[in-house]
């Protein structure tokens, strides 16, 4: 119990006076803002239209004029160490994520083990009343924890979603997904003959979490991390094949160009390093 | 400078660094939820087993039984897979014969095959082994594998 509770206690509840106020669920502030994190894996500075690239994006484009685009930032360069990062708000090496979670050399700082004092948004957004929601790509739990035997405590739902639907690990099949919802494992909902695809599955399921509790609490903010893995793994047949015609491959050199004249974001001087192939991935 | 970069890497935890080679570094020994034993024992039906969690097989000698009723001829489909395109293996029965399928990393296939048909029966043992003989290169298991359908060593049903 949080706050005191003011009510009124005797032997009787006839002559006694409820307080309901210590016992509320936390509420956001009037007007908080819902909070969306897209975390795209393996896509290029150079990909998408924002940033001078070939892929269209329509609706990117449009946040990203109504909003900023930023050309200087750090970046770990590697997975779970940027989503470390991403959700905590700290140095991945106090997070104790070095490197990812599969390299960890069982040291404070590369167990792959986050620590729990270090609060991650969906604990603390949870905490102030949002909904927490995640779909996609976790990646932020050591190889001992990711199996059906294990503790949920670096699981998403045991560090503050309080909703998840996607794979644990660095990558998986984006057609034949091991998929986990929640903390169990699940069956895809159909084939890739009847259309499946990862993407659109964890696309669907994020807009039905935000459904399912708009219906009852439509002011209620939530916190989303949508993490698909598309170009992690393979690309998607028809992408693949609209980037390999006429357009430009991820990693083009033809890009650097393109960026700077979009951007001023590539110093002239700057030389690109030899461009990696596709599906050729690190982490 | 040098000095600053030191007490800031110290405060922020830095430190090991770590430029071992990837090999190194993904054969570096992590905990296991269960110690190594000689004896792994999967059921039908439950979730996947991580690769990190699961039965090692590489560089050693090894077998792997299935016990199966076959009520009669047709029996056919997958009783064991363990990995992907990046290596695994499989056990399985196909056209009326045993196999199994070895993928060493995604780069080598091996696969052998009973010798004969199918047999029916309760209480069958359908299995694969693999008997090492040397590594080449070293840290890799050479050998010859097999495909074993039939008695029950246990209870002695054909």
């Amino acid at each position: 119990m949080a706050e005191r509770f003011n009510g009124e206690i005797n032997v009787d509840i006839r002559d006694s006076e409820p307080d309901w106020e210590p016992f509320q669920p936390p509420k956001a502030p009037d007007g908080a803002p819902s909070v969306v994190y897209i975390v795209l894996d393996d896509v290029g500075f150079s990909a998408m239209a924002p940033y001078g690239g070939p892929i269209e994006t329509p609706n990117i484009d449009r946040i990203a004029a109504d909003g900023v685009r930023f050309t200087q930032w750090h970046t770990t360069a590697l997975c779970s160490p940027t989503r470390s990062c991403l959700l905590t708000g700290r140095n991945h090496t106090r997070n104790s994520m070095a490197c990812i979670t599969e390299a960890a050399s069982g040291f404070p700082n590369a167990s792959g083990t986050i620590p729990p004092e270090n609060g991650m948004l969906p604990e603390i957004l949870g905490e102030l009343g949002w909904n927490t929601y995640m779909t996609g790509k976790w990646h932020l739990c050591p190889t001992v924890e990711m199996n059906l035997a294990s503790t949920r405590r670096n699981w998403p739902t045991g560090r503050g979603f309080e909703r998840f639907y996607g794979f644990l690990g660095a990558e998986t099949n984006q057609w034949y997904p091991e998929l986990t919802y929640d903390n169990h494992p699940v069956d895809q909902p159909k084939s890739p003959d009847e259309g499946y695809h990862l993407t659109n599955d964890l696309t669907d399921k994020a807009i039905e979490f935000i459904k399912d509790a708009k219906a009852v609490a439509p002011d209620k903010p939530f916190f989303l991390y949508y993490a698909p893995g598309a170009l992690h793994a393979r690309l998607p047949g028809h992408l693949a094949r609209r980037l390999e015609g006429g357009h430009h491959p991820p990693g083009d050199q033809r890009l650097e160009p393109l960026q700077r004249r979009h951007l001023g974001a590539v110093p002239h001087r700057c030389r690109p390093v030899r461009a990696a192939r596709p599906g050729r991935r690190a982490a | 400078m040098v000095n600053l970069w030191f007490a800031e890497a110290g405060a922020n935890g830095a430190f090991p660094l770590d430029d071992r080679s990837a090999l190194e570094i993904l054969e570096t020994p992590r905990p296991q939820l269960a110690s190594p034993r000689e004896r792994y024992v999967y059921y039908p039906d439950v979730a996947d087993v991580p690769e990190h969690q699961a039965v090692n097989i590489r560089n050693r000698s090894y077998s792997i039984g299935a016990q199966v009723d076959i009520p009669g001829s047709g029996a056919e489909g997958v009783l064991f897979a363990h990995g992907s395109w990046f290596g695994g293996h499989a056990l399985y029965v196909k056209d009326n014969r045993l196999h199994y399928a070895y993928n060493f990393v995604g780069i080598f296939e091996q696969k052998v095959a009973a010798t004969e048909d199918l047999p029916s029966g309760e209480d069958l043992i359908l299995s694969a082994s693999f008997d090492k003989d040397g590594e080449d290169p070293p840290g890799v298991a050479t050998g010859r594998g097999h495909a074993r359908q039939g008695v029950n060593p246990i209870t002695g049903q054909r």
